[in-house]
């Protein structure tokens, strides 16, 4: 009795240092990873998968549980709600960091998972991979690699997706254009007036989600397509002119009323409201069935300059080798050929095998839905994101507050010289330290 | 039904030096309706609230019936206060009002319902007993304030100013109906007024407090005619005494010139001045040429003082004149009652004597009685 | 008994005080003749009046059209005022697509258990705290005081340790213990019953009261409009409270309707508006029935007897 209460009470203090850092940015922790005591805790053969079910997947995840239960007697998967969005899931699973009681899988997106990577809260997967036999080979490249960081893989992909090219067919025909969208930014801008002068009242050529809904991550394809880009590897690159050039591109698209920033474009688009948009893979089952007219999808403009997205599965690091085991063989068999194509059918996202462009069902789904096609062959040119949005703590919001102030008029070269500042004082006080020399 | 016995009971407010009731000592009789009277801040209300046990005691005790009520916590007294508030709950009608303290006693149902029909009946409450006290005018919720104490027949009626949130014509009438009541029940009540008209008409006994300390208690009689100082003297009767000082010469004390001779064993006890005190109806007027003669002079002064008259107070049945003396117009005014109406009218001179033997004569520098 | 002569029969005639219409009438009176400024300034008025309302109800009126609506009709342009065509397909999908009832009886069993602790809990503190008199009576009143200042993030982390510890992790108490702290009740109650006349408490406690009777039958009967006040602010943080919940629930067992309710949202992609609406339109009904219920008892408590005339 007295050792639980102290306990409990050194876990309580631990997690006050803990909430500091959820406090200053809610995807990461700067508490020390030893928090909680609890977290061996566990029923022994029960997984406990937390996820926030991304694209509204729970009864898929249910069905993919059920299969592996199936498979593997012995082995039971309690699926927990642990959030609606990534963000909640990384503050329930901070939380259990300092308070206890580890899940054995947590769900962890393209901004989170780094710095529990960071801060020795997630395993690296790469032994375990190995003794379970997973041909890693089989997995998208580009996505696998997200999770590398320093030679070692942090997460499998699991719900990941990708910017796509959305445009009004309707509206793109009245514009008399071709069926398809811009090679590159300079042609979406030869086109514009084209688009303008087919436009009605009250409708807008682009629209562009605004700072705190991801414009950092979608301006990432506008900077690379410019030869610019946010980082490279820890330098942070956006007082480069190339990066510059971009931001003023955006700028004058702003200026002139080409591009509107809005909190939800894709409700936009679907009302018809504007011509095209740039928004993630997983709306376009949202967005073909709101819309009342032809959608049409494209590549990003800029060959290769795709940058991927979404969430991944990650093992803590404080719970038993068994455990470990037994969750990296439940993520294995999550993100499988078979299940990848289930589990993306049903939301929307990218398969992350390569083998599921060939499995007969994904073939037969491609054919019925060109569209989810055209996200798949993105596929093959996509870039992974520069570390100065993904990995710093707190990068993707930092970028996108400045990409506002460009948005309504500011200098840019000033705005951004601020972003390079900030982010090099980021990286140098939060992460240099404890990097591996 | 008790005797109260206050024995040099103190009590200090933290943050304060001076006592705000000091050492009173006060034995009451049972039965005995006793009035505390004093101006605000004299710690009468004090004292009534340490009798009932709201207040902390310092020094000193207080007995009821022979037992110390050190410790004994307010609802083991068993006494009955009457708030000036009336403190009546809100929430309960008049007759759950009266009912609350004997429900709390445990009292039967049968026996409260009759204790209540009785108090109310006494109290004329009868019609009113369903009601709330927000729905009652003012003299019917001190009439429940009062039938609540009434049912539970306590040892000791507490009353704190019971009156003072009445009209003037309300107050009088319910002055009689409480009097009458105490007198009815003999139950003992310690009543705590301002007012000395209440405390005059109501008490058997009453104790003038001043500043926290006892200067006389005494039956309402005694009190007007046998004043123990200056304040006790000023502070009742109404309109208030005439207080002069005076310089005393060979037994003769000279007020505004007038020659006031004091008895012989008081101008021994009277050093060089004296304070002479006069009530209104002490007084009489003389006609310029009646008594001693128009201005005429003895050894020592003049034997009529003439004043002049600045107000006239005609109140039917009697009227009060208040003027200065002639040639001392900064000295205190002089009160002077008349039977019935006067003719008198302001700037009018008149010439007043004292009657004799009806004189007050106080040290001027202790204030305290030195006739008898 | 024979009629007493002494207790006279002298006394105002009975003048019950004016009743409620009476007094209304008086105030519209009086309020008509002071307010009367000409046409322009009641025009004025009534325009306030009515973007005051605008600004309250058209966001609610909003969410409920927005429930009876098709999908494709959500987001159209113009926008559409009135459903057309009406469905109430959104509420077939809100109790169909989530388990909605268990996570409706999750928020009643959480909300109703821990908002009844609170109320009990905040009242007798605050009794004591202000009317009972005990050594380091100022002091605890202090640390109640100091309870209130810690921000609620702080707290969060150190109770989920404490109940991950103690197992209750996707448990009702679990959820609900570390709720039940009172520090704003307890202040606020405390300064309510400081307010009260103090003669009342003095006669009740010289009428024989103990401290429950006290407590019971004078105390809070005449801090009915606080006290509903309070368990009205109480319940509706307690339905709403979304942190906590969310952090110590895992499925259905046990978390409540703002926990359940966001599974209708698409995180990563276009959520389907409709069924959301339905799911907060139905989320408030039982709040809006208890405000009008207690608002009933909050307005006869203020109407109650005052103390004197």
């Amino acid at each position: 009795m007295n050792d639980v209460t102290r306990r409990g009470f050194l876990g309580g203090l631990a997690g006050v240092a803990g909430v500091a850092g959820l406090a200053a940015c809610a995807g990461g922790s700067t508490a020390p990873a030893s928090g909680g005591g609890g977290g061996q805790a566990g029923t022994a053969g029960q997984i406990e998968f937390w996820s926030n079910h991304p694209g509204t997947s729970k009864p898929v995840e249910q069905a993919i549980i059920k299969k592996f239960e199936a498979a593997n007697t012995g082995l039971k998967v309690k699926l927990v709600d642990a959030g609606q969005n990534y963000e909640e899931v990384a503050q329930k699973f901070n939380a259990a960091l300092a308070g206890g009681q580890l899940p054995d899988v947590v769900v962890a997106s393209d901004v989170t998972w780094f710095n529990f990577a960071l801060n020795k809260q997630i395993t690296p997967i790469d032994d375990l991979l190995a003794t379970a036999k997973v041909d890693t080979s089989d997995y998208v490249d580009a996505l696998f690699n997200d999770y590398n960081f320093s030679d070692k893989h942090y997460a499998l992909p699991y719900a990941r997706s990708t910017p796509l090219f959305y445009y009004n067919k309707d509206l793109w025909k009245k514009a008399g254009l071709e069926d398809r969208g811009p090679k590159d930014w300079d042609e979406f801008k030869a086109w514009a007036p084209k688009i303008k002068a087919a436009l009605g009242n009250g409708q807008v050529a682009l629209e562009m989600a605004d700072g705190s809904n991801y414009l950092d991550w979608y301006f990432q394809n506008m900077a690379w397509t410019f030869g610019g880009g946010y980082s490279k590897e820890w330098t942070p690159t956006f007082s480069d002119p190339n990066t510059i050039k971009a931001g003023q591109f955006l700028q004058g698209l702003a200026k002139d009323g080409t591009v509107k920033f809005n909190k939800s474009p894709e409700a936009d688009f679907s009302a018809g409201l504007a011509a095209c948009i740039m928004q993630s893979t997983g709306s376009l089952g949202g967005i073909t069935k709101d819309a009342k007219f032809d959608v049409g999808t494209a590549f990003l403009p800029g060959d290769g300059n795709c940058p991927t997205g979404g969430a991944g599965v990650a093992i803590p690091m404080n719970i038993s080798d068994e455990r470990k085991a037994n969750a990296l063989k439940f993520i294995a068999f999550l993100t499988n050929a078979e299940n990848t194509v289930t589990f993306t059918q049903a939301t929307g996202y990218m398969p992350v095998r390569k083998s599921a462009v060939d499995l007969p069902a994904e073939k037969a789904f491609l054919e019925k839905n060109p569209n989810a096609k055209t996200a798949i062959d993105q596929l093959a040119k996509t870039r992974s994101q520069d570390n100065a949005r993904v990995l710093l703590p707190g990068g993707g919001a930092r970028i996108g507050k400045g990409l506002d102030q460009v948005a309504q008029g500011q200098d840019v070269a000033t705005v951004f010289k601020g972003l390079d500042q900030q982010s090099q004082q980021v990286f140098d006080s939060q992460v240099k330290s404890k990097l591996p020399s | 039904m008790a005797t109260v016995y206050f024995d040099e009971a103190t009590r200090r407010f933290a943050g304060h030096d001076k006592s705000a009731v000091d050492s009173i000592t006060l034995d009451i009789a049972d039965g005995e309706f006793l009035v505390l009277v004093g101006p605000s801040g004299c710690g009468k209300s004090t004292t009534l609230r340490m009798l009932a046990g709201l207040e902390p005691i310092n020094g000193g005790r207080i007995l009821v019936d022979g037992h110390d009520q050190q410790g004994v916590r307010p609802r083991d007294r068993d006494i009955a206060m009457v708030f000036q508030s009336y403190a009546l709950y809100p929430n309960m009608t008049a007759a759950q009002n009266m009912a609350f303290a004997l429900d709390n006693a445990k009292v039967s149902k049968s026996e409260t319902k009759s204790r209540v029909a009785e108090a109310a009946k006494i109290l004329e409450l009868d019609e009113l007993l369903d009601r709330k006290p927000g729905s009652l005018s003012g003299g019917q919720r001190q009439r429940v304030a009062m039938g609540r104490a009434i049912v539970r027949n306590p040892k000791v009626f507490c009353m704190d100013e019971p009156l003072s949130n009445l009209d003037a014509k309300l107050r009088v009438s319910t002055r009689s109906q409480i009097a009458g009541l105490q007198r009815r029940l003999g139950i003992t009540t310690v009543y705590v007024t301002h007012d000395q008209v209440e405390a005059m008409t109501m008490g058997h006994r009453v104790a003038v407090l001043r500043d926290g300390r006892l200067q006389q208690v005494d039956t309402p009689e005694r009190l007007y005619d046998h004043p123990v100082n200056t304040f006790v003297a000023s502070f009742i009767g109404s309109p208030s005494i005439t207080l002069v000082e005076s310089k005393v010469e060979q037994g003769v004390a000279s007020v505004h010139g007038l020659a006031v001779p004091l008895q012989r064993d008081v101008a021994a006890r009277a050093g060089g001045s004296v304070v002479v005190g006069f009530r209104p109806e002490s007084w009489r007027i003389v006609g310029a040429g009646d008594g001693a003669g128009d201005g005429a002079r003895s050894e020592t002064g003049v034997e009529s003082l003439a004043i002049s008259v600045d107000l006239v107070e005609s109140l039917g049945s009697e009227s009060f004149v208040y003027g200065r003396p002639v040639g001392a117009e900064e000295a205190s005014r002089v009160t002077v009652r008349l039977e019935k109406r006067t003719h008198l009218r302001v700037g009018d001179v008149v010439n007043v004597v004292p009657n004799q033997g009806e004189v007050h004569v106080f040290d001027a520098s202790t204030g305290d009685r030195i006739s008898d | 008994m024979s009629a007493p002569a002494i207790v006279g029969t002298i006394d105002e005639p009975p003048t019950a005080p004016p009743s409620r219409r009476e007094r209304r009438a008086d105030q519209n009176r009086s309020e008509s003749s002071s307010h009367n400024r000409g046409p322009l300034m009641t025009t004025a008025g009534y325009v306030g009046m009515t973007v005051a309302l605008l600004i309250v109800a058209v966001p609610l009126f909003w969410i409920i059209i927005t429930s009876f609506k098709e999908r494709g009709d959500i987001y159209v342009r113009p926008a559409q005022w009135w459903p057309n065509p009406a469905t109430t397909e959104n509420y077939h999908d809100v109790t169909t697509r989530i388990p909605f009832s268990n996570y409706f009886r999750n928020s009643l069993i959480i909300t109703g258990v821990t908002s009844t602790v609170k109320i009990v809990l905040g009242v007798i503190s605050a009794y004591a705290l202000s009317l009972l008199r005990f050594p380091g009576r100022g002091i605890v009143f202090l640390v109640v005081i100091a309870a209130l200042m810690v921000p609620n993030q702080i707290t969060v982390i150190s109770n989920y340790a404490l109940v991950a510890q103690l197992g209750w992790r996707n448990t009702y108490q679990g959820i609900i213990i570390p709720l039940a702290g009172v520090a704003f009740g307890t202040f606020l109650m405390r300064n309510q019953f400081l307010s009260l006349p103090g003669e009342i408490i003095e006669a009740a406690r010289l009428d024989g009261a103990g401290p429950l009777k006290l407590l019971w039958k004078v105390v809070l009967p005449m801090s009915w409009p606080t006290l509903v006040a309070f368990s009205l602010i109480t319940v509706v943080n307690e339905w709403n409270e979304y942190l906590w919940p969310f952090l110590m629930s895992d499925d259905e067992r046990v978390a409540p309707l703002p926990v359940g309710l966001t599974q209708l949202q698409n995180n990563d992609g276009v959520t389907n508006w409709g069924p959301v609406m339905a799911g907060t339109v139905l989320a408030m009904v039982p709040i809006l029935v208890l405000f009008l219920v207690l608002q009933r008892q909050m307005i006869k408590g203020l109407t109650a007897g005052a103390l004197k005339g």
